[in-house]
């Protein structure tokens, strides 16, 4: 009987010691998904080759067949995609292809990562670089105000926060995940919703970030949703890339979306 | 109440009336056209301009845009646009180091006609943005070392009752 405690109280020690250890050496979370890399149609040249081999000859000849296959996970290497600015492929069922009236938005919805979110109008910090939702509000998302709004000719951007401490995965945690094909919902101050359609998805490194291709006109409406992603620097407490996902307009509606 | 709200929007579209015609009945100053409006650094940005100007001496043959103020070259010749006379067109990139803000970039035609279109320049983020402060990346995974210390602490206090049960009971 004393023996049975004896090693009782020595294998409680020894697992707590090992649960202890594997705690401090595993991470609670898995770092947040990166989109794979892949290719996408040059914005200016629609009629060329779909693949540009400039950039990365290392994946010319098999681009275009590696489009839809995951690259390697957590990479902080930028895929170069410029995205298509072309018309949407229009579909019956209700909605109303022609481009929206300026509107502030204030909700987005996007069934495949399950986010729900609210949208604040956000502008620029005095340093001029765009001003993101408070880390203590790691479930709203922002939209750059000097932009054009969703739904209207041009680029609209959504901003939000891949994780906080407050919470671990906040609200555009899984945005890497997203695929094309994949909707977005826009709700607008007016009531209605903008329907966009996901057509790649990419991750930058900071110091490549396009400009261009995320702020750039489009004469199609279009949206980009922003976050961060890649590798972490523990050093300058950032996250070393941006996950950004495109999106073109699809069409409009006048109601939210349904439950 | 019915009557009332006629009333205002009578006179409401009477004043748009008024200020939309004006400018057509002086004709001197012709229509400049800016794509898109506001724009941004980086952009690409067509201007449009209608040359016929009854104040002019004849049909234009050219035109050239001036755009020193948006760091541009002071004559960008602008091309003829389409079968449509004394309509001309040029597209630039704006400068990625533009400034945000409102331009004038002048038009000079041939036949000594001037126009100036009000361009809007839109901001663009100059920095990535930070979205996130590396908690999924970098949080260990604490509730497995609390179990984990939770255990070691019941061991030994569990070892240490059970070392001075065993004392206390030697000295029986």
């Amino acid at each position: 009987m004393p023996k049975l405690i004896n090693g009782l109280i020595v294998s409680s020690i020894v697992i707590g010691v090992f649960l202890a250890f594997l705690g401090s050496h595993t991470l609670r979370w898995s770092p947040p998904p990166a989109p794979p890399k892949w290719e996408a149609p040059s914005r200016d040249r629609p009629a060329g080759p779909a693949v540009s081999s400039r950039d990365q000859p290392g994946t010319a000849g098999s681009a275009a067949s590696s489009h839809d296959q995951p690259g390697p996970a957590g990479s902080s290497a930028s895929s170069r995609v410029r995205p298509a600015d072309r018309p949407a492929h229009t579909r019956a069922g209700g909605l109303q292809a022609t481009p929206m009236a300026r509107s502030a938005p204030v909700a987005i919805y996007i069934p495949h990562i399950g986010v729900r979110a609210k949208i604040i109008s956000l502008g620029l910090t005095s340093g001029g670089a765009v001003r993101v939702p408070p880390l203590a509000r790691p479930f709203l998302t922002s939209w750059y105000d000097r932009g054009p709004t969703p739904g209207a000719p041009g680029a609209a951007v959504i901003f939000g926060h891949v994780d906080s401490h407050a919470v671990g995965p906040a609200v555009f945690y899984r945005l890497g995940n997203l695929r094309p094909g994949d909707l977005v919902y826009v709700t607008l101050k007016d009531r209605k919703t903008a329907l966009f359609r996901v057509y790649s998805a990419a991750l930058y490194q900071k110091a490549e970030f396009p400009d261009q291709a995320i702020y750039g006109y489009t004469s199609w409406p279009s949206l980009r949703l922003v976050t961060c992603g890649g590798q972490f620097d523990q050093a300058t407490g950032h996250y070393l890339s941006n996950t950004v996902v495109f999106a073109q307009y699809v069409g409009q509606r006048d109601s939210g979306p349904r439950r | 109440m019915h009557l009332v709200r006629c009333a205002v929007a009578a006179a409401g579209l009477i004043v748009v009336v008024l200020v939309s015609s004006a400018p057509a009945a002086l004709a001197s100053n012709p229509a400049v056209n800016i794509f898109p409006n506001p724009s941004a650094p980086g952009t690409s940005t067509t201007f449009t301009v209608d040359c016929d100007s009854q104040m002019s001496g004849g049909p234009a043959s050219s035109a050239t845009l001036d755009g020193t103020s948006l760091g541009l070259p002071s004559q960008i010749p602008m091309q003829s646009n389409g079968g449509q006379s004394n309509m001309f067109e040029v597209t630039v990139v704006l400068p990625t180091t533009v400034a945000p803000g409102t331009y004038d970039p002048g038009i000079n035609c041939s036949n000594g006609v001037t126009a100036a279109g009000a361009l809007t320049v839109n901001a663009v983020p100059g920095q990535a943005p930070q979205t996130g402060d590396g908690t999924t990346s970098t949080a260990t995974n604490t509730m497995l070392t609390d179990v984990g210390l939770a255990l070691v602490g019941a061991g030994s206090l569990a070892g240490g009752l059970v070392l001075r049960k065993r004392r206390s009971g030697s000295r029986i």
